[in-house]
């Protein structure tokens, strides 16, 4: 049913039952004056039947209407009473009490139209003590008996069993007691809401309450008054009440009344306020005053996000705002504000309603400029924060304009330039540092900027260091570029430190290369010059006698004169290298204008300034030293000593292991020369021993068998033995012949390969071209190498032919056997070309196979001329003296 | 194998005596051998097959002195001699324009030496252990 219907039903009802009631009252007469019943009666239950059909359009789920409209329909019950027709009369005996309970429960439960757990209890005893009396007493009591008016009513209770006066006294009492104490402890949570409610929610109980409680109280002491009293039907007391219950619901509309009217003004006051407030929160202000709540706060909603924002751009946290109510405004079908304000109850939301309506646009308005002020706040905050961190890094920070004048530097480019902030700031980067981009500016305007690079800068003491430098374009709000902001890291020593750790792994590098040491001595001091940013750097290796050195390598820049190599250098007085020796650590002289001495003075004339010797050390002595000099006024920096140092290590480092390795290959020489010793020895004795003996044997085999007949019985028995004996001495001669070639050391290397070859199943061609005699040791590794390959070519390589070529190529000879067999030799796998590899390597020589599949092979060995000495090193040529 | 088994041939018919007894003069041998048994048994051996061994020496210098002296027909001659080798003595001996003939002797075999004794003015080489008048005689040119 629509809620037109439903107010006209009511409506309808309502007309029927006042006529209803006129005509029972106009035909019974019950009352002595019926007409002023009537003018009493009546007003009561339209005002509760018209302000519920009003209550309940407002609010149709409240059931504060319901309530209204169903106490004016029981006012309407209470009068049935007066009606002479029987049935009429019982129902409403029944319902004549029905009105007071729904009394209770309206004032409980009003504004909400709900009610608490306490609330319920409280309406359930009133309806009991209402309604559930008078359902209880109706069996007993026959109203015409009761002595209440029973001379003028003539309708009968139904529903009567026994009429019982004193039953219905008695429980009229505890009604009535009972009706005191729930009325009372209505009266109690109403003053205890009173007490709770803020003061919009006052505003909406005040009337409600302010007539309720007159109501009650109008009624207790009536009843009381009727009590003590005895007086019945006083129509006084009567119209009285119905005064005081007509004030309900017109307290309720007049509270209706007064939202509207409060809106209007509300919204005057708003208007009026906004007028005079132009500050920020202008709008909370005037929405404090409108609604009158004081602690009413308006949360903007940041635009596009779910972030809300105060007048002054804070931000706001609602889901913090405790026990107080909310409520979104929006505008344009979106929340652009929440107000966080006094828990208002539904009545009162029309209010606000009515306020924030019309406030919508200045709402709107104070929101865009609370996130503008919250976007300043953030950028600010922001441009404050990337300041913090350009003046505390540890980098140098600057800003220049497009003039190329500094604007803004940070501590540390002060503290690293030695120029002061003040006298930083305003001056044009350029004149300061002169060492800058000269194109930088040109690229700034030009937008072109280098993100990174590295320029010198020189500070002002004079220092150059390397800066590092990330360059960024600064711009207006309209895009344009005004100026730049770099951040520098200061890589001087990062640098130094780089090209020093590669100087180092170059020397390192050759020195486990087994450069020879002249050239890594030239690298040493070459790298080490030009790192210390020095024009001159030298070795000198001590002599035997003090103070003297001798040039072992050197290096100068092209305008400088060298110091030659070899040169004998007598250390006097205090120069570095003398300062060096004395303390057995680096040592510098930053200018050797009042230097006394020799040395000093030999210098002075080579234009050296200042030096920096650090010793070189060799097996725990001091063996030399490094010195690097500058020219002209520069002196070399604070830390050349140590680094120096580094450099001296890798000189003593190449001496030791020269050492080692030299060490090493002559142990290794000595192996393969003990070797080829003994095992000439072993075929030197078989050959005057054993092979000796057999000869002279087989001689005087012959011989007895010259002496005997052939056809002796021993003959055949001498010729066997002889047999036996030249085989005998076959394979000895084969073995010796392994053991050692002895025409190799007799006729030396031609004659021995001449001999190889000739014994070769596998033609040979051999090709000897030697300048000079080999010695020993590399004839032996030379014979050797032909030797297993034509051994292995024999066995394995089915080839035609065999080309042996044996020459002499600079300061080595060069052996390559080579072959047109099948190829595909590994030899990895044959000991022999291993054990051969060992030998030649023994002696400084390398040992190279190729063996492609098909196409042959070639064995060819290296052999240094310059042989390992074999004997015990003494030392290094150039260092004999010192080790 | 084959080369081992064509010289214990050789060997088989090298030790039948009696090449040189066709009724011509007996050649003169000098042996020059640091071995002093060696030269004993060479005696021994040449001689029984008819050569007149007329000297021996025990160095290289010895060698080409006593060849100069006594002019043999032919010098048996070891290869490895205590002061010099073999092919110096021949080279020595046969250069003296003589129409003495050197034969090389070693206990190691004659491949061992490759060219040399080609070269070195010897007419030919005879292991030792292969030694008879017959080898020698087949050698002499």
């Amino acid at each position: 049913m629509t809620a037109r219907r439903v107010t006209i039903a009511v409506l309808a009802a309502l007309v029927l039952a006042t006529v209803a009631i006129a005509q029972v009252e106009a035909t019974t007469r019950t009352h002595r004056n019926g007409n002023m019943y009537l003018g009493f009666g009546l007003p009561v239950v339209w005002a509760f039947v018209v302000a519920g059909l009003i209550a309940l359009r407002r609010r149709p789920g409240n059931r504060t209407g319901v309530l209204m409209i169903a106490i004016g329909f029981g006012w309407v019950a209470s009068a049935l009473t007066d009606g002479r027709n029987d049935l009429v009369f019982t129902i409403g005996m029944l319902l004549s009490n029905l009105w007071p309970g729904l009394m209770l429960h309206l004032l409980l439960s009003y504004p909400s139209g709900t009610l608490d757990r306490r609330s319920r209890i409280i309406v359930t005893a009133g309806y009991i003590d209402t309604l559930g009396v008078a359902l209880l007493l109706v069996p007993f009591s026959e109203p015409r008996s009761d002595g209440l008016g029973a001379s003028t009513r003539s309708a009968h209770n139904l529903l009567l069993v026994s009429h019982q006066t004193t039953l219905i006294n008695v429980i009229q009492v505890i009604a009535f007691a009972v009706a005191v104490v729930v009325l009372g402890a209505a009266l109690v949570v109403l003053g205890q809401r009173w007490r709770a409610a803020t003061p919009p929610m006052r505003r909406v109980l005040a009337p409600m309450y302010l007539t309720g409680a007159t109501a009650i109280g109008v009624t207790l002491l009536i009843v009381a008054i009727l009590q003590i009293a005895g007086v019945v039907g006083n129509m006084f007391a009567f119209y009285a009440f119905c005064i005081s219950f007509t004030a309900i619901p017109v307290g309720y509309l007049f509270g209706i009344l007064r939202t509207r009217l409060d809106s209007g003004s509300a919204v005057q006051t708003l208007v009026a306020t906004l007028r005079d407030q132009r500050t920020p929160g202008g709008l909370q202000n005037a929405l404090r005053v409108a609604l009158g709540d004081p602690t009413l706060e308006v949360a903007y909603r940041r635009p596009g996000t779910d972030e809300y924002l105060d007048a002054t751009g804070e931000h706001v946290d609602l889901t913090a705002v405790g026990g107080r109510a909310t409520t979104e405004i929006e505008h344009d079908g979106e929340v652009v504000a929440v107000l966080v304000h006094a828990p208002v109850p539904p009545d009162e939301t029309g209010l606000i309603d009515a306020v924030c309506g019309p406030a919508a646009m200045a709402i709107e308005n104070e929101r865009l400029q609370a996130d503008l002020r919250a976007q300043i706040q953030e950028v600010t905050a922001s441009a404050r924060r990337l300041r913090d961190v350009l003046e505390n890094v540890h980098l140098l920070a600057v800003s220049l304009d497009l003039e190329g004048r500094i604007t803004f530097a940070n501590q540390h480019l002060a503290d690293v330039t030695g120029w002061s902030r003040e006298e930083l700031v305003g001056s044009v980067w350029l004149e300061r540092f002169p060492t800058g981009d000269p194109y930088y500016l040109e690229r700034v305007r030009d937008e072109r900027i280098l993100v990174h690079d590295e320029m010198p800068l020189r500070t002002r003491s004079g220092d150059e260091r390397a800066i590092s430098w990330s360059n960024t374009l600064d711009r207006d709000a309209a895009g344009r570029v005004v100026g730049s902001t770099s951040i520098g890291e200061d890589v001087t020593d990062r640098n130094r430190a780089v090209r020093q750790e590669e100087a180092l792994r170059r020397l390192a590098t050759m020195v486990a290369g087994s450069a020879h040491p002249d050239e890594i001595f030239a690298a040493v001091c070459e790298e080490v010059a030009r790192l210390m940013g020095g024009q001159t750097g030298n070795l000198v290796r001590f002599g035997d006698g003090p103070g003297t050195a001798t040039v072992v390598a050197g290096w100068a820049e092209e305008s400088e004169i060298p110091m030659p190599i070899g040169a004998e250098v007598a250390f006097d007085g205090p120069t570095a290298i003398a300062e060096a020796v004395r303390t057995g650590r680096p040592a510098r002289v930053d200018d050797y204008a009042s230097v006394g001495g020799e040395l000093a003075e030999r210098l002075r004339g080579l234009g050296v300034h200042s030096s920096v010797a650090a010793p070189v050390a060799a097996d725990g002595r001091l063996w030399g030293a490094i010195i690097v000099s500058t020219t002209g006024d520069s002196i070399l920096a604070r830390d050349a000593e140590g680094r120096i140092g580094q450099f001296a290590e890798v000189v003593a480092l190449c001496l030791s292991s020269t050492e080692a390795r030299s060490q090493l290959a002559a142990s290794r020489a000595r192996i393969v020369a003990a070797g080829d010793a003994e095992r000439r020895r072993l075929e030197r004795n078989l050959h005057d021993g054993a092979q000796q003996r057999l000869v002279a044997l087989s001689l005087a085999l012959r011989m007895a068998r010259a002496t005997v007949a052939a056809d002796h019985p021993a003959a055949e028995l001498l010729d066997s033995a002889g047999d036996e004996l030249m085989q005998a001495l076959e394979e000895l001669r084969e073995l010796a012949r392994g053991i050692h070639p002895a025409v190799l050391s007799d006729q030396g290397l031609r004659a021995a390969l001449g001999a190889l070859t000739g014994r070769s199943p596998v033609p040979v061609r051999l090709e000897v071209e030697l300048r000079e005699e080999l010695p020993p040791p590399v004839e032996a590794a030379a014979y050797y190498v032909v030797a297993e390959s034509l051994t292995n070519i024999a066995k394995y390589a089915g080839a035609t032919v065999v080309d042996v070529v044996v020459r002499s190529e600079g300061r080595s000879a060069r052996v390559e056997v080579r072959d047109d067999g099948v190829g595909g030799a590994d030899p990895a796998t044959g000991t022999g070309l291993c054990g051969l590899a060992d030998r030649i390597e023994a002696l400084g020589g390398v040992l190279r196979v190729a063996s492609p599949v098909s196409e042959g092979t070639m064995v060819a060995a290296e052999l240094p001329l310059a042989a390992v000495d074999p004997e015990p090193p003494v030392a290094l040529g150039f260092a004999d003296s010192a080790l | 194998m084959s080369a081992l088994a064509g010289k214990s041939v050789a060997t088989r018919i090298a030790w039948k005596p009696g090449v040189c007894n066709d009724g011509c003069m007996a050649l003169r041998v000098l042996i020059v051998d640091d071995h002093p048994g060696f030269r004993a048994r060479a005696r021994a051996l040449l001689e029984s097959e008819g050569f007149e061994v007329v000297g021996e020496a025990g160095s290289g210098a010895d060698g080409v002195r006593t060849a100069r002296e006594l002019a043999p027909d032919v010098v048996l001659l070891d290869v490895q001699l205590p002061d010099t080798d073999g092919f110096a003595v021949a080279s020595a001996v046969t250069g003296d324009g003589g129409d003495v003939q050197v034969v090389l002797t070693s206990s190691r075999d004659g491949s061992d030496f490759g060219a040399l004794v080609g070269s070195c003015g010897a007419c030919g080489f005879i292991a030792k252990a292969e030694l008879s008048g017959a080898r020698v005689a087949a050698l002499l040119r």
